[in-house]
């Protein structure tokens, strides 16, 4: 029996603990909009947050998941998704769930971000966001960071 | 658990028939309502159809039913303009859902006929008859107001949904039921002067739903409640092309938890593609059949084990110097003659180029779900390709084709490999065996060993520089599979394959008098498919990259040397001088240093795109290569910047086209870097992604995109064509940097790190 805090609610499932989070998600839980990409922790469609971290969760199994705090984009409500709406970002939009949740966490975990210059958040993107998009939408994608960034900073204001 | 089941998102409406124009009444139910796509709630199911595309909900919106797949390149939306624009209506009042399989759904102008989303043929082929289906709807709803209000069609006036004479007024809504009941009244298209929308950039459609987790994909499909708990299989296949299943232990797989059964299945051709012997491995979820796929023990025997790089290698480089087998695909002047006597008095480039096999590696995996009965078979799949779908299950199941039900998800990308049937119809044969829906999913090493790749490819070139620096004279050798072998019979398909694999040459935009060019059909056993822009991909780099090579031969410019040669080509010309004005060519940076920039121009799919990149090339830490390299081996490629123009004639979303246009070009830069395909032992030996670098975040230049309607008033294909040129611009660039031609791809494969 595995139990987890699933957004905002406490689940617990009937499961092997061996039993990837990703596949406890979508055929335990029937939330799918976290999705199977590879299977090796490699290409980030599967990333979730796990006590606010951006985890990928075809490689974590739901036992290292016991009492902590699991997000998915079904419940996620941040600034990253309306930039990537304005951005019209989204193009096959399998990946999508992934690059936003990476991206929620990386302005979520380093709010320094948010008042940082173009070329130091460049730099933080390039470096975090390893998710793959076979449709190349990165262009996009990096201008609804720094979108969202920018929101981020002006929410952060007193 | 604390959660409840979240339920069926599938909202399957039951609708027994629909109209076509005419009053010819199909038996087609069952289509996927727009929920299931995400897009909004499911229609009301009791009012009719203005033709097989149009229905207006009597509550309010008018129903797009769209043939083609969406698979990111935005054609929802982008015909949804269309109807929008014709029946004077807010975009937000379309609601669009996918059509079903029908031969009435057929596409109307290419690709034999075939409901298939391909070779960049969506707008080119659906713009038209949309558009024609939004006048005809808005003409029948006028037509429906003025009988009911007594008064000329001519006194009518429609806008966002309404229509209006006079004092009179109507809702589209309040006189569906009516317009529906009557005959439709023919109109044609307005007059593009009059056009709101067309041209604008509203939101796709398709958004919202991919940015909250709620779009359905595939791998995503919950089958409805009463057809029984959805059973999931994962397959296994020969790791050796061409190998048949000799036997299976699948003692162990049958004892692991959540496994109902452990089938075999033997190759069948139900179509023009087949399944190939393979496992399944059933069980309660997916993960379990995964586990216990691992634990079958299954022998495979025959195939090629002598099959390698190192042979492929070969081949290519034998297909270049064999001539007996090689046909001639384009022949002009005597480029022979031409440059022999530029070689007496002038220089002959030299040069071979060659590709490697490429995978799709579409984001999400190989999937379908599957439903089959005594009475029908129920199919839903993110496919590009539902007629053949059909054929293949009808086929291999032995069942009337007008049986077949197919629900079309969305697609986690599909760029070719979607168009193949395999994975569908063998989800369909796994569940012919049981009562209950089974879903199928491939895992992605499965997918790796078995694509359809794009071809490896070599080209052998050479061209006659006179004393006076002209071109004059050029002779192509092409070397490679022809995937046209995979379709139509061979000496047919060597008929016409060098046009085909011969793209780009055959139809080359450049007046180059004399020219010869060549292919040799390579036999090789590794399957091969349509790879987002296909032969474009290889041509346009072995075209674009020796054209550079003989510009600098001639001490000519390379964008100098283009336009010197464009002249019969204006839409080419002027492209070539629009992304060399965008990118500031020959021009300095800021701080006076000198920039490395290249071009390439390739004509592909009805569009022409121009694209230059910008690269900066550092030496590895320690060394100062001088003006030329000698080796590239340790320096560090960056593309810093790529300028697209992008010719598409006619065009209706410039923001899609653009989004396209990063992609593709994205896309094709990835594969330039570092994709490759490795085999060894007659077997793909690139598992995943970790073998298989797809381009990442931190490799991605800026772009800027023009998109220029510079052809006739037709519409030109998108998805495409802005793949094949980055990789000979930025090889372009890393000559102008280094001095260093990148003759084979990946680029990476010279020593540089990418």
């Amino acid at each position: 029996m595995a139990n987890f805090t699933l957004n905002d609610t406490p689940v617990s499932v009937d499961v092997d603990g061996d039993t990837p989070l990703l596949w406890v998600l979508r055929e335990n839980l029937g939330l799918c909009g976290t999705k199977f990409g590879c299977g090796v922790g490699q290409c980030g469609a599967c990333t979730v947050h796990l006590d606010g971290r951006a985890t990928r969760a075809c490689i974590t199994a739901v036992v290292g998941v016991e009492g902590r705090d699991v997000r998915t984009i079904e419940g996620l409500k941040h600034p990253v998704q309306d930039a990537w709406i304005a951005e019209q970002v989204p193009q096959c939009g399998y990946c999508e769930s992934g690059q936003l949740m990476a991206a929620a966490a990386l302005l979520d975990g380093h709010p320094d971000l948010a008042t940082a210059d173009d070329a130091t958040l460049d730099a933080a993107i390039s470096d975090q966001m390893t998710n793959l998009c076979r449709c190349a939408s990165y262009f996009r994608i990096r201008k609804g960071i720094h979108r969202a960034a920018r929101v981020n900073a002006k929410e952060n204001l007193p | 658990m604390s959660l409840s089941s979240p339920g069926s998102l599938v909202n399957l409406s039951r609708r027994e028939a629909f109209k076509l124009g005419g009053g010819l009444v199909l038996g087609l139910a069952f289509p996927p309502s727009p929920e299931f796509l995400g897009y909004g709630p499911a229609a009301d199911a009791t009012t009719d159809w203005l033709g097989p595309y149009v229905r207006v909900d009597p509550h309010g919106g008018v129903i797009l039913r769209v043939p083609a797949s969406e698979m990111g390149q935005g054609i929802h939306t982008g015909l949804a303009m269309v109807l929008a624009e014709e029946l004077d209506l807010t975009l937000d009042q379309v609601r669009v859902e996918m059509a079903p399989n029908s031969k009435a759904y057929g596409h109307p102008s290419q690709l034999g006929s075939q409901q298939l989303t391909a070779g960049s043929g969506s707008t080119r082929g659906w713009w038209q008859p949309m558009a024609e289906a939004g006048a005809t709807a808005r003409a029948t709803l006028v037509a429906t107001a003025a009988s009911r209000w007594k008064v000329d069609v001519a006194t009518c006036k429609t806008a966002d949904g309404v229509v209006t004479s006079g004092a009179n007024r109507a809702t589209y809504g309040e006189l569906a039921v009516d317009a529906a009941a009557g005959s439709l009244t023919k109109a044609a298209p307005k007059d593009r002067s009059t056009w709101k929308l067309v041209h604008t950039e509203p939101q796709r459609l398709d958004i919202p739903s991919k940015v909250n987790g709620t779009g359905v994909f595939g791998i995503d499909v919950k089958t409805p409640p009463e057809l029984g708990t959805c059973l999931n299989a994962t397959v296994l296949h020969s790791p050796v092309f061409g190998a048949h299943l000799e036997s299976v232990d699948d003692a162990a797989a049958r004892k692991m938890p959540g496994v109902v059964d452990v089938l075999q299945f033997t190759a069948k051709k139900g179509s023009l593609q087949e399944t190939l012997d393979f496992v399944a491995v059933v069980a309660d979820t997916f993960w379990h059949a995964r586990l216990a796929a691992a634990a079958v023990v299954a022998k495979w025997e025959g195939g090629r084990p002598d099959l390698d790089d190192d042979a492929i290698a070969k081949a290519l480089a034998a297909g270049l110097g064999v001539i007996a087998k090689t046909s001639v695909v384009k022949k002009s002047g005597d480029a022979k003659g031409q440059i022999a006597a530029a070689d007496k008095t002038g220089t002959v480039v030299t040069a071979t180029y060659s590709v490697p096999y490429l995978h799709h590696a579409t984001m999400e995996p190989l999937c379908a779900t599957a439903h089959v009965t005594a009475e029908k078979v129920e199919i839903w799949a993110p496919t590009q390709s539902q007629t053949l779908t059909e054929e293949g299950i009808a086929g291999c199941l032995g069942v009337p084709r007008s049986s077949i039900r197919l629900h079309t998800t969305l697609l986690g990308g599909g760029l070719g490999r979607k168009s193949e049937v395999d994975f569908v119809v063998e989800a369909a044969r796994i569940a012919e065996h049981y009562d209950k829906p089974v879903k199928v999913t491939w895992p992605r090493e499965e997918d790796f060993k078995h694509g359809f790749y794009r071809p490896a490819f070599a080209a052998f070139m050479r061209a006659g520089v006179t004393k006076a620096g002209d071109l004059s004279g050029l002779s192509v050798r092409l070397s490679g599979p022809n995937i046209l072998t995979r379709f139509v019979p061979k000496p047919i398909a060597r008929l016409i394959g060098g046009s085909f694999v011969g793209e780009n040459f055959y139809e080359n935009p450049y007046t180059i008098r004399d020219q010869h060019v060549e292919y040799h059909e390579l036999d090789l056993p590794i399957p091969t498919g349509f790879w987002r822009s296909v032969s474009a991909s290889h041509n346009g780099y072995f075209r674009e990259c020796f054209l550079d090579e003989v510009a600098h031969a001639a001490g000519v410019d390379p964008v100098q040397f283009r336009i010197d040669h464009l002249d019969a080509s204006p839409r080419h010309k002027a492209l070539v001088q629009r992304v060399a004005a965008m990118a500031d060519w020959g021009k300095p940076a800021a701080d006076g240093s000198k920039r490395a920039l290249g071009i390439g121009i390739v004509e592909s799919f009805g569009s022409i795109v121009a694209e230059v990149a910008q690269v900066r090339v550092t030496p590895p830490a320690g060394s100062t290569p001088g003006q030329v390299w000698a080796t590239l081996e340790g320096a560090t490629l960056k593309v810093e910047k790529v300028w697209i123009a992008f010719d598409c004639g006619r065009y209706i979303h410039p923001g899609i086209i653009r989004a396209q246009a990063e992609g593709a070009m994205g896309m094709g830069l990835g594969a330039a870097l570092g994709e490759a395909m490795s085999f060894s032992g007659g077997a793909a030996a690139t598992p995943n992604f970790y073998a298989y670098p797809v381009l990442r975040m931190a490799q991605m230049p800026d772009v800027e995109v023009e998109v220029v309607e510079g052809g006739p008033d037709s519409p030109g294909g998108v998805g495409e064509p802005a793949l094949p040129p980055i990789a000979p611009a930025v090889c372009n660039a890393i000559f102008a940097a280094t001095g260093v031609r990148i003759r084979k791809l990946p680029i990476a494969s010279s020593g540089l790190i990418v």
